[in-house]
């Protein structure tokens, strides 16, 4: 299997085939620049762009405590996604999402702008009839990111 | 379906052992995609698109003269397919749908062979059992920024066989001409479908509303233009020495 799949990358080398998706890539590059110096977002080492909105002072989520959130998420088309009073363990989110909550204290209110390299990454998301849902390459603008409730383990 | 495709792959390597000659040829393929699905709002704006072929092609002359010859071949050529279109579907954004597809085509042909000069003319024409490897397919909104929809690659996701997209085994009509030449051969030859090879296909094209077990018709149409080197495998001629 190895080999067969070695032949046919060659074939594909050979023919020069460009990348899939590579101009929606570029887009979302570009639109990870543009939403960082209209909001005028800090970078932290990873990459993720953030700005504080507001600073709670309550506990600090860990990688396996339980947390209620509200975001609502926008990708470079405009498609948005939104949601309310989310309740799920903090390693279940985007690795983005998660570097973000364990910053922040309950009650804290977070704008953040994830590269496609700390969210769904090369493989995007999918619905059950396999179309994408978050294509790959996807950066993610989250407008608002709200830390309610926090349950540490 | 594995044992026939196994009993023509064993034919297809085991005959030619017997062939007179022997000939390697490579060259370009356009493949022309005619697919059509049972929904009336649905349309398909089609591109021909470029591949390749390769492979190697046995032959047998059973009557022949100095001036004319028939005879049959078989060749066993690895096939790059590729289709693009553009697709409609009521309110939704155009989806761009690409793929690439490989198969491995073994026709079988009969040819009469016309002696001009120093030059042989070929006629052939016969059936084509294509066997398809692997492929890739992807769509994305056709639009300035491509937003993706789904790609097959990524998912890792099997194109042939029983439960997939396609049907493993295409039947086609190949038909041709060729020129030999002092060893080289230049050919020229359309391959017709002529089943559809396409089922269970949950979303066509990832249109989610149209859902699965509509009818769907998919088959291709290859140009090839050749380009090769005949060997005799019947080993050189006598050598006569002059007194």
């Amino acid at each position: 299997m190895k080999l067969k799949n070695f032949f046919f990358l060659s074939i594909l080398f050979l023919f020069g085939c460009k990348e899939n998706f590579e101009v929606w890539k570029n887009y979302n590059e570009d639109y990870l620049t543009t939403q960082t110096s209209e909001y005028k977002l800090n970078t932290f080492d990873e990459g993720l762009r953030y700005k504080i909105i507001f600073q709670g002072k309550g506990a600090t989520p860990k990688q396996n405590s339980i947390v209620k959130i509200n975001y609502s998420a926008t990708l470079c088309d405009g498609t948005t996604c939104t949601s309310l009073d989310t309740v799920d363990y903090v390693y279940n989110y985007p690795i983005g999402v998660q570097n973000a909550l364990l910053r922040m204290n309950r009650e804290s209110i977070w704008q953040l702008c994830i590269p496609y390299e700390l969210a769904y990454g090369v493989t995007g998301t999918k619905n059950t009839y396999g179309n994408y849902i978050i294509p790959p390459y996807s950066t993610i603008f989250i407008k608002r990111l709200e830390l309610k409730e926090v349950v540490n383990n | 379906m594995k044992k026939i495709i196994c009993i023509l792959l064993f034919i297809s390597i085991s005959i030619p052992f017997w062939g007179q000659k022997l000939g390697i040829q490579a060259g370009y393929s356009l493949t022309n995609t005619f697919a059509s699905i049972d929904k009336s709002s649905l349309s398909f704006n089609r591109k021909p698109v470029s591949g390749f072929t390769v492979g190697p092609i046995f032959s047998w002359d059973f009557l022949n003269n100095q001036e004319r010859a028939f005879g049959a071949d078989i060749a066993l050529m690895f096939n790059m397919r590729n289709a693009n279109f553009v697709i409609t579907y009521k309110e939704y954004t155009p989806i761009a749908f690409k793929q690439n597809l490989y198969y491995l085509d073994i026709p079988l042909h009969a040819y009469y062979k016309q002696k001009i000069k120093n030059t042989t003319l070929i006629m052939f024409l016969g059936p084509s059992f294509n066997i398809g490897l692997d492929g890739s397919n992807y769509a994305q909104e056709n639009t300035a920024i491509q937003k993706p929809i789904f790609n097959s690659k990524i998912d890792q996701k099997e194109l042939f066989g029983k439960d997939n997209t396609y049907k493993r085994l295409e039947i086609g009509i190949d038909l041709g001409i060729a020129a030999e030449y002092k060893n080289i051969l230049f050919k020229a030859s359309y391959m017709q479908g002529v089943n559809n090879v396409t089922q269970n296909a949950a979303t066509p094209y990832g249109i989610e509303e149209i859902g699965s077990g509509i009818k769907q018709t998919y088959m291709h149409g290859v140009f090839s233009f050749c380009i090769g080197y005949t060997f005799d495998l019947k080993g050189p001629k006598e050598k006569t020495y002059s007194k």
